[in-house]
């Protein structure tokens, strides 16, 4: 068992280290160490349910242990600059000023090819209006386009748009969500009335209802059964 | 902070555990390897009923310990150890000396690998 825990241990940092010298692009959008609990922990759990002259505690040991070095090593990445540089590596400039930044291109292993389809995705087809584009430590690739390229704000146009408040859902499939109501600032009362001025009875009348601070309110009534 | 700490002691709780088990594991098995030893002089002897005597103990100590066995062994080298203690107790209850020491002996490295496997060495991690 205690074989286990160490080869459990030295597999989770030999993986680190492997999946951190392959470099940003086989990550997608999870952080190295992320990543590699991900690889990692369902195939060890697994192990115990498809053999069954396997104790559960061969499945159970490397998962225990596999939480507590994601526990540790997300805390030191947290509080230390230099080992987040080593685990997670810093975010890349590809583009600079329009430019193709051909030996961060090539640290990263980013082929051109590569690098338009990220753009594409991002709705740019144009190289040379970005202004920079940067490879971030999940992998993911983000481009901000020069001023003249970007989307007008309303700030920018000098418009005052109206202020909406993040909708609250109160009532979900005919269900009250109480704490949700009080959050928004509602009580029982008030919510009764207002879906028997909508037609309905009672709350399992109503599929879906969403309430703002603001009063604005997002209402579903339940589709009758069909006989 | 906290749950980094927590992590922390909960490896080190694991690690002590696990050293603890390696430690009562080999303490089992060489209690076992005694009686065995003890055995098979006994059967070089022609001492049969002593040495069947031991290897009783041997099975019973072993179906003992079933419950923490099925915890932490894999059930196939479970089996493969009661398959070895049967066939050596069935040889020595025969009589037949030859095929009572090659059991015996048999019985010895099965006891001997079953610990190998649960130490920490390099042999067994890599």
């Amino acid at each position: 068992m205690a074989v286990i825990f160490v080869r459990t241990l030295i597999i989770y940092f030999s993986l680190l280290a492997c999946m951190r010298m392959m470099g940003k692009r086989q990550l997608g959008e999870l952080e190295l160490n992320e990543l590699v609990v991900a690889v990692l922990i369902s195939d060890m759990a697994a192990i115990p349910l498809q053999d069954i002259g396997i104790p559960l505690l061969n499945g159970l040991l490397p998962v225990v242990t596999l939480l507590c070095c994601e526990y540790l090593v997300s805390g030191v990445i947290m509080h230390s600059l230099t080992l987040r540089k080593l685990l997670c590596g810093k975010p890349s400039i590809l583009v600079e000023n329009g430019v193709v930044l051909r030996e961060a291109m090539r640290k990263n292993r980013f082929t051109l090819d590569e690098l338009c389809e990220e753009l594409r995705s991002l709705n740019v087809t144009d190289i040379s209006k970005v202004q920079y584009a940067i490879l971030e430590t999940d992998g993911k690739l983000n481009a901000i386009l020069y001023p003249a390229e970007r989307s007008v704000s309303a700030g920018q146009m000098g418009l005052t748009p109206e202020i909406t408040d993040y909708p609250i859902i109160v009532i979900n499939d005919g269900k009250l969500l109480i704490q949700n109501l009080h959050t928004a600032g509602r009580d029982e009362r008030w919510l009764l009335e207002e879906i028997r001025s909508r037609g309905a009875q009672r709350i399992r009348d109503v599929f879906f209802m969403t309430v703002n601070r603001t009063g604005q309110i997002y209402y579903v009534p339940m589709e009758r059964e069909k006989i | 902070m906290i749950r980094e700490g927590i992590a922390l002691i909960l490896l080190g709780a694991m690690f002590a555990l696990l050293l603890w088990n390696i430690s009562y594991y080999c303490e089992i098995t060489d209690e076992l390897i005694a009686l065995v030893d003890e055995a098979e002089t006994l059967v070089e002897k022609e001492n049969f009923p002593a040495a069947r005597s031991r290897l009783l103990t041997v099975a019973r100590r072993w179906a003992e310990l079933d419950g923490y066995t099925h915890v932490l062994i894999r059930h196939v080298e479970i089996s493969e150890m009661t398959d070895a203690i049967y066939a050596a107790l069935g040889d020595v209850v025969s009589e037949e000396a030859e095929r009572a020491e090659v059991s015996l002996a048999r019985l010895r490295e099965e006891l001997i690998s079953t610990a190998a496997m649960e130490k920490l060495t390099a042999g067994s991690i890599f």
